[in-house]
């Protein structure tokens, strides 16, 4: 559309309406790319085999929605594999705490370019 | 002045009258109860300052360091987790080796043990400090 004049006036607004919906669409696609970069690496990262026995690759999960007009993007392990992994990210009594899912996050975050797709 | 940062925080918590020990890395087995360990450098993350081909220059870090809090289920103090908190919050760590401009709490959690008779308050604290 160009030029603004009482005539085209709707198809302006039209245009303007269509062009922020894009961006929020751009917005989400770029926040969603982050999120499946975070669990691409918390799963390769996480603990093969915890105390138990259990594993914790492959439980890190992303979800992606909205809540209102906010955009989120959920990163993190299933529910089983979740007190586990806590375990292991934030240490026992007799065991310290081996960081991996807030440092992927810091660092993947410290990264993004929300301009790049 | 303290030698590391973990240090630092140390000083700090056992200097806010809260009455509890801390202890860098990990706590001696008679430790008593409540107590603190620090756990210094867990991710550090470079502030994009541009000045990378001057090598005098300043650079700073965000430093995450993880404050665990550990309680005996038994003889909880309820508001200790809180006060923990307000007393890192916003500190800049006088003894720190390096300039901190400012110590923020990221998160405060409070998680079961394996050992059901204790309690870890786990605060996440990012500090931004001259590396």
């Amino acid at each position: 559309v160009s030029g603004i004049t009482t005539e085209n006036l709707d198809a302006w607004a039209d245009a303007l309406i269509t062009a922020f919906e894009q961006k929020v669409v751009d917005a989400e696609t770029g926040l969603l790319r982050l999120g499946e970069r975070i669990a691409k690496r918390e799963n390769a990262e996480a603990p093969d085999r915890t105390k138990r026995g259990i594993s914790g690759r492959d439980t890190i999960t992303v979800d992606a929605g909205r809540d209102g007009d906010i955009s989120y993007v959920d990163v993190g392990p299933s529910p089983w594999a979740g007190i586990r992994l806590a375990h292991f990210e934030f240490g026992t009594r007799r065991q310290p705490p081996r960081p991996f899912l807030r440092r992927i996050v810091y660092e993947e975050a410290a990264r993004w370019d929300p301009n790049q797709r | 002045m303290s030698a590391t940062t973990g240090g630092a925080l140390k000083a700090w918590i056992e200097a806010g009258g809260l009455g509890i020990a801390a202890y860098r890395d990990s706590a001696p087995e008679n430790a008593t109860w409540p107590h603190v360990v620090v756990h210094e450098g867990l991710v550090k993350i470079p502030d994009q300052d541009g000045d990378t081909g001057d090598t005098g220059a300043t650079h700073t870090i965000a430093e995450t360091v993880q404050v665990s809090l550990w309680q005996q289920r038994a003889d909880e103090f309820y508001t200790l987790p809180d006060a923990l908190v307000r007393r890192l919050h916003g500190t800049r760590l006088p003894t720190a080796p390096t300039l901190v401009y400012a110590v923020l709490v990221a998160s405060s959690a409070r998680l079961p043990d394996e050992d059901p008779a204790i309690l870890h308050d786990a605060i996440t604290v990012t500090i931004h400090r001259v590396v």
